[in-house]
């Protein structure tokens, strides 16, 4: 049925190549839209989110969650995107992890790559980047 | 002999009450300082979390238009392509109030981040190249939230006083020496150009009480300023 007003658009059905994500980010406004953008213009099913660190830690230390990417925001509600990282580091070494900041100056980078995020996206100029690294990771045969 | 007693005892007492009053304003001037700081840093935290939040999503909700339009109306696309650059200009504007404001990254990132934030602030606006320089043990910076935060405002007060020098390069350095941490900051500014700047008195006896309150010095001296803080021995945050 909702195939009706996305004709002529490229429709993801969420099958098994669909990569599951979780989302940190504290500010229900970003969370929908970026839910449904990436839903939407990614091959992306969101299976969850936190607002703060606590939350995300918590999420990830639980054997039977299972994701494919985690997409992490720096400034959070309480504690902070980098403690997320530190923590997914220890806690899911495998898991992909990236960033999607406001803050994305050359030393938050460098900080972020160091605690193991693969990527760090800018919140307002990176989106297609964030988009096609998420196609990418769900087909990576393209 | 009589008078000469109490002209002692009533100097002793003036004394001690100027002594009084000096402190009562030390005190009514730190209060009134951490006052405007906590109020611009409560205005940016809404400018983040708010107006961050409808800026970014309307952003989002661009990208998933666009890629709609692109097949159902793509002369439209040049429109919201417009759309887009105005929404990033004012993601832009928005970033700078913030950050002039209060150093958003110091409470989330960090000193040095913030530091960072600054210096490449300073760098688009001028023409001036300023070299930063942290130790590599200071992440996390062991100091309290409330001295990062003036170390953070002596550094800006430096920034904004070269700028008058007509210095070329600046230099800026934080490090960690036995017992405090010490910002360094020097310029190749002119005594010609420092000559006729305007003594902003009152801003460095404000900026010099803070760091006092926070058990640490100031040093300024023809274009270099040293400031120095006690570290905190637990690290916290």
């Amino acid at each position: 049925m909702a195939g009706a007003w996305l004709r002529g658009h490229t429709v993801f059905t969420m099958s098994n190549t669909a990569l599951s994500a979780y989302i940190v980010e504290d500010s229900p406004v970003i969370r929908e839209s970026l839910i449904a953008t990436l839903e939407e213009l990614a091959p992306v099913r969101v299976i969850g989110s936190a607002a703060d660190e606590a939350g995300a830690l918590d999420w990830l230390a639980d054997p039977r969650h299972e994701a494919g990417l985690l997409i992490v925001d720096l400034f959070l509600k309480s504690g902070s995107g980098l403690g997320v990282l530190r923590g997914a580091a220890q806690l899911r070494p495998q898991l992909r992890r990236v960033v999607l900041s406001n803050y994305t100056m050359p030393d938050v980078r460098r900080h972020c790559i160091e605690l193991g995020a693969e990527r760090v996206f800018d919140k307002s100029s990176d989106i297609d980047e964030l988009l096609s690294y998420c196609q990418q990771l769900a087909q990576p045969e393209d | 002999m009589k008078l000469r007693r109490r002209r002692a005892r009533l100097h002793q007492s003036t004394r001690r009450r100027a002594t009084a009053r000096v402190s009562e304003l030390v005190t009514l001037t730190l209060y009134l300082q951490n006052l405007h700081d906590a109020r611009r840093a409560r205005l940016a935290r809404t400018l983040h979390d708010e107006m961050g939040a409808l800026l970014t999503s309307a952003k989002l909700d661009a990208a998933r238009l666009r890629s709609r339009l692109r097949d159902e109306l793509p002369q439209a696309l040049d429109r919201l392509g417009q759309l887009m650059h105005t929404l990033d200009d004012g993601i832009a504007l928005k970033r700078r109030i913030i950050d002039e404001l209060h150093p958003s990254a110091l409470d989330h990132l960090g000193l040095p981040v913030a530091l960072e934030t600054l210096v490449s602030a300073h760098a688009a606006h001028t023409h001036q190249l300023v070299h930063l320089d942290v130790s590599p043990d200071l992440h996390p910076v062991p100091l309290a939230r409330a001295a990062a935060l003036v170390m953070y405002r002596v550094a800006e007060y430096a920034i904004s006083q070269v700028v008058r020098a007509d210095a070329a390069r600046v230099w800026l350095t934080l490090q960690r020496m036995p017992g405090y941490l010490e910002l360094r900051v020097h310029d190749d500014g002119t005594a010609a150009a420092r000559r006729h700047l305007p003594r902003q008195a009152c801003a460095l006896a404000a900026l010099r009480l803070r760091v006092q309150a926070e058990g640490g010095e100031l040093q300024v001296g023809s274009g270099l300023l040293l400031a120095r803080l006690p570290v905190r021995t637990v690290a916290v945050d």
